[in-house]
């Protein structure tokens, strides 16, 4: 068929109309035609006519003919199978629209969790050539004293490289951005003009750097993930700005998902005009972007920087026996390695894909038994076949393109839910950006597709082998067994499975519980961590400070919302032991991997309650207190005096000097243990002189707001604090409210699709007894009709409902025990507790069987209420 | 009284080609002037079932080898005028060929020993 015919045929389908009513009237001319020729022969007006028109023949045969010549006849009849789908579906909406929702709930569910896993593995990559856009890595000599290449000397060097066509640089420096409403700590990278045009890399909304920018230096780009975060990921620019420190800049581009890319850094937010190397103020931050031109191999360009480098090193000379180089790293992805949480994630996904095409299964298997009489019925009132096998696939078509179009509403709201779920602190998964991917919603909806036609083909080809008096004779008896039993079958392994990802999701909830009630003896709400390192020790000089911690304590309680603070830092007891006075005689000390050098009013600061004795003031430092926890009483003074006794951090031989224990303070874990059930020392709080004056922690009590304390703390310390020493200032439990936030997302997920299966299998369990009821219903009339009691069909469908139910969670159990001892994963993380936990598998099993008594009930109050009369009656 | 000629069917899958044959060799026609000139031709032994000829006329248009065009008769009736094309002219030879070679075939075979 040409291409041409093809066209002909298609403008005379839009023209079927126009078509028929010019075959007729060419049809009425001829019969006209051969009238007059009659006349002209002799025959009479009226016969001249007749004769015309008996041979001509009908004329609706021929138009029919002629439609069939333009292929209309095969449209029609499909066009008729599909009115007839829509047909049966109307007067069947439940079985329609729990089917399209079943693969709706399905669709969704398993795009959203396979592109979020995809995502993870294979990170977007936002360079065209890969392959040719190198980080030119370059080490050589040179020290505060002997600083050796600058960045615009090293840029000239490169330059020469006539194997690359494009030669930028970048720095990195850490500030603090201010954008929309958000403010916190970003990488930010100064870049040359041509930085974006040498990777090949298009902004995805507004421009790249301009020569114009080479002037006003207040324009930034800024990555994908800060547009989305802080502006909502607005279509149009309209003006941006964002603050870095005090500085107001312009945005003027937005970067594709996925580019992050400074040099070696690949956490990049914001890129701004910079000269080469002006980062911190020395070559040494200079990173350098190439592309090889094209045609130029690898090879050469490492050859050519081989020499280069040489050149470098005699021109500048070694400095501590090190010499100039240089390594090219290509910008290509490597997918990354998947952990347990999304191995978890993709066989649930998997679960439930499976569980909606067995629900799939069972209801088309249901509609299928169910509807063997009226097809034979059809049959033997001259249907044929061919018609009545096109028609149950095109209720299977339909049923696929309805669930199709429902899974994808549900696929891009399941997305943006996704999104607006997953904090951006949440690493191991926001490393993407929750999207979905269209390729992997194609091959999700073709696998259910293809179940949905194979089962949809079942009834097409049981017609083919329908003996019409058959089906017809049985009435509504009807010897469906074999059909009944694997009806079962597909239920009973919904329920197995469901009861997999159930497990999963209560592992998921006892260990998330178990998080969210953890217990650190005191109330760190209100409370704020800063703590930073001095790198260089000149630093430390050049503020004239003999530690950092005491010197800011002060900065910290003049902070705005502080209400007290004190200093805090980790010490290591000699051999890890710690003696007491009364421990020296022989009995064993007390190990401890470390204890606590904390400042004056830490107490009061923390709110740690003290059971007896006093805070540490100012002077205890120099003559050394200690507070001991009520845990460490035991060990240290088995004779329960413990006010006014001494404390040694080490053997009794040691250096270290004897402390008077000052107070004993009720149980009180300053740390998120990352073992639950491990060994956890006591905590023993002493204050001494500091051991390390460069690194400094303090712990502060807002009054307010902690987050906005915690930023004006922040913007204070930074301000004082030289660049390389910066202070981490956040609220003290911040990384622990991130874990309950992302343990959260991770239950989520888990249990919407625990849910998902769990409806799903309710809803299979509910149509395979729904039709099993239906086809009894003769028999329950004739059991009620012989004395049956109405509470005997109740036990029947129960029974029927039950035997599922408990043969699928029986087998399970027994596999989900199969897959945690083989070592798959089957939820997320666990903190504290076993994937072998029972409690986890009693919980699910009984939502299972709740859930499935649920289903019974409908079936079961139908079967109470058979009226034997009429029902015998009816058949 | 004249001699009737005995009439006889259109062999099957002979029609297109006769139809094709006597476009292209009288031009425009319309449908009852194919099945006349057909007639004729065949000195009236060929008679054109008239059931037939529209659907292989519209066979004919999708196929690309008739193009129609609407005109008027000489007593001013509208009717649809048939016009062999370009694609039809190129069918025809190689359906005359292999019509040709097969009736050639036949002679042969019937040919008395």
């Amino acid at each position: 068929v040409s291409i041409g015919e093809l066209w002909r045929r298609l403008i005379h389908l839009f023209r079927r109309e126009r078509v028929t009513v010019e075959l007729e009237e060419e049809m009425r001319l001829h019969l006209e035609l051969r009238a007059d020729a009659n006349r002209k022969a002799g025959m009479g007006a009226g016969d001249a006519e007749s004769a015309a028109r008996r041979r001509f023949g009908n004329r609706g045969v021929i138009q029919m003919d002629s439609r069939d010549a333009w292929g209309l006849k095969t449209l029609e009849s499909f066009t008729q199978q599909f009115r007839h789908a829509f047909r049966s579906f109307r007067r069947r909406p439940l079985f329609f629209a729990v089917s399209t929702l079943t693969l709706g709930v399905a669709l969704a569910f398993s795009t959203s969790v396979f592109s979020l896993v995809d995502g993870f593995k294979h990170p977007p990559n936002p360079f065209p050539e890969p392959e040719r856009t190198f980080w030119l890595q370059w080490y050589g000599a040179g020290d505060p004293v002997h600083p050796g290449v600058t960045g615009d000397q090293m840029i000239e060097a490169v330059r020469r490289v006539d194997a690359f066509d494009g030669l930028a640089s970048s720095g990195i420096e850490f500030k603090r951005v201010r954008a929309g409403n958000q403010e916190g700590l970003r990488t930010i990278a100064p870049v040359s003009s041509n930085f974006f045009k040498v990777l090949r890399v298009r902004p995805r909304i507004g421009r790249d750097f301009g020569d114009v920018d080479g002037r006003l230096l207040d324009a930034v780009i800024v990555s994908d993930r800060l547009w989305r975060a802080s502006f909502q990921n607005r279509p149009s620019l309209g003006g941006a700005t964002i603050a870095v420190e005090e500085r107001t800049y312009t945005v003027v581009g937005v970067m594709p998902r996925g580019m992050s890319y400074a040099g070696p850094f690949r956490d990049t937010d914001v890129w701004r005009l910079g000269a080469a190397g002006e980062a911190q103020g020395g070559a040494a931050c200079c990173f350098l972007s190439a592309h090889l031109r094209p045609r130029a191999e690898r090879r050469s360009a490492d050859a050519q920087l081989t020499t280069i480098a040489a050149q470098l090193t005699h021109t500048f000379g070694q400095v501590g026996g090190r010499v100039y180089g240089f390594t090219l790293h290509d910008l290509r992805y490597s997918a990354r390695q998947l952990d347990a949480g999304h191995v978890a994630l993709l066989l649930a996904a998997f679960c439930t894909l499976f569980v909606a095409c067995a629900n799939i299964a069972a209801l088309m298997l249901a509609r299928a038994v169910a509807r063997r009489r009226d097809l034979a019925l059809r049959l033997s009132l001259g249907a044929t076949q061919r018609s009545l096998a096109l028609e149950q696939l095109a209720e299977a078509a339909v049923l696929a393109v309805s669930g199709g179009a429902a899974g994808l509403l549900l696929t891009v709201w399941a997305g943006a839910a996704i999104g607006r779920a997953i904090p951006p602190e949440m690493r191991w998964i926001a490393m993407v950006d929750p999207h979905w991917s269209g390729g992997l919603f194609t091959m999700v909806f073709g696998a259910l597709t293809c179940v949905v036609l194979l089962t949809g083909a079942l009834p097409a080809w049981q017609v083919s082998r329908i003996e019409p008096m058959e089906p017809l004779k049985e009435a509504s008896g009807g010897s469906t067994g074999r059909t009944a039993h694997r009806m079962k079958v597909v239920v009973a392994a919904e329920f197995a499975t469901a009861l997999v990802l159930l497990v999963g999701a209560s592992l998921g909830v006892r260990s998330a519980i178990r998080i969210a009630r953890f217990d650190f003896g005191f109330d760190p709400g209100a409370l704020i961590g800063a703590s930073g390192r001095f790198v260089y020790r000149w630093d430390l000089n050049l503020f004239h400070w003999p530690d950092a911690a005491s010197a800011l304590l002060p900065r910290v309680l003049a902070s705005p919302g502080i209400v007290s603070a004190t200093t805090f830092a980790i010490g290591q007891p000699e051999h890890n032991q710690i003696y007491s006075d009364i421990t020296t005689g022989g009995s064993p000390p007390i190990l401890a991997g470390s204890y606590l050098i904390v400042g004056a009013r830490f107490f009061e600061t923390t709110r740690i309650r003290l059971l007896s004795g006093r805070d540490f003031e100012e002077g205890d430092a120099a003559r050394g207190a200690v507070i001991v926890d009520e845990r460490a009483v035991p060990a240290l003074f088995p004779d329960g005096k413990v006010l006014g006794r001494r404390v040694k951090f080490g053997s009794p031989e040691g250096p270290a000097p004897w402390l008077e224990v000052i107070g004993v303070a009720k149980r009180a874990d300053l740390e998120f243990p990352s073992n639950p059930d491990g060994p956890r020392w006591p905590p023993i709080y002493a204050t001494v002189p500091h051991q390390d004056p460069k690194r400094w922690m303090i712990v502060a009590r807002s009054s307010g707001d902690v987050r906005q304390a915690a930023l004006r703390l922040d913007r204070t310390l930074n301000s004082l604090l030289p660049a390389s020493a910066p202070a981490y200032v956040s609220p003290y439990d911040a990384d622990y409210q991130s874990l309950v936030r992302s343990v959260g997302i991770n239950l989520k997920l888990f249990g919407a699709l625990g849910v998902a299966s769990l409806l799903l299998t309710a809803t299979g369990l509910f149509a395979v007894l729904a039709y099993t009821v239906h086809q009894r219903m003769r028999e329950f009339g004739v059991r009620v009709a012989l004395g049956a009691q109405r509470r005997h069909l109740l036990r029947l469908v129960l029974r029927d409902g039950g035997e599922m139910a408990l043969a699928g969670t029986g087998v399970g159990a027994f596999g989900a025990m199969l897959v945690i001892t083989l070592g798959v994963p089957i939820s997320g993380p666990l903190y504290g507790i076993e994937p072998t936990d029972p409690v986890a598998l009693i919980v699910a099993e009984g939502v299972l069987l709740v859930v499935a008594l649920a289903a019974c009930a409908v079936p079961a109050v139908r079967a109470m209420r058979a009226d034997a009369v009429e029902i015998l009656r009816a058949n | 009284m004249s001699i009737k000629p005995s009439r006889d069917e259109i062999p099957p899958g002979t029609l297109d080609m006769l139809i094709l044959t006597t476009v292209a060799r009288e031009g425009l026609l319309h449908g009852f002037e194919i099945a006349s000139a057909i007639e004729r031709q065949s000195a009236s032994v060929l008679q054109v079932e008239e059931g037939s000829l529209y659907p292989a006329l519209q066979r004919l248009l999708i196929k690309g080898w008739l193009s129609g065009t609407w005109g008027r008769t000489p007593e001013n009736r509208r009717a649809r005028y048939y016009r062999l094309t370009a694609a039809g002219r190129k069918r025809l030879e190689s359906e005359v060929e292999s019509y040709q070679r097969v009736a050639r075939a036949i002679a042969l075979v019937l040919r008395p020993a």
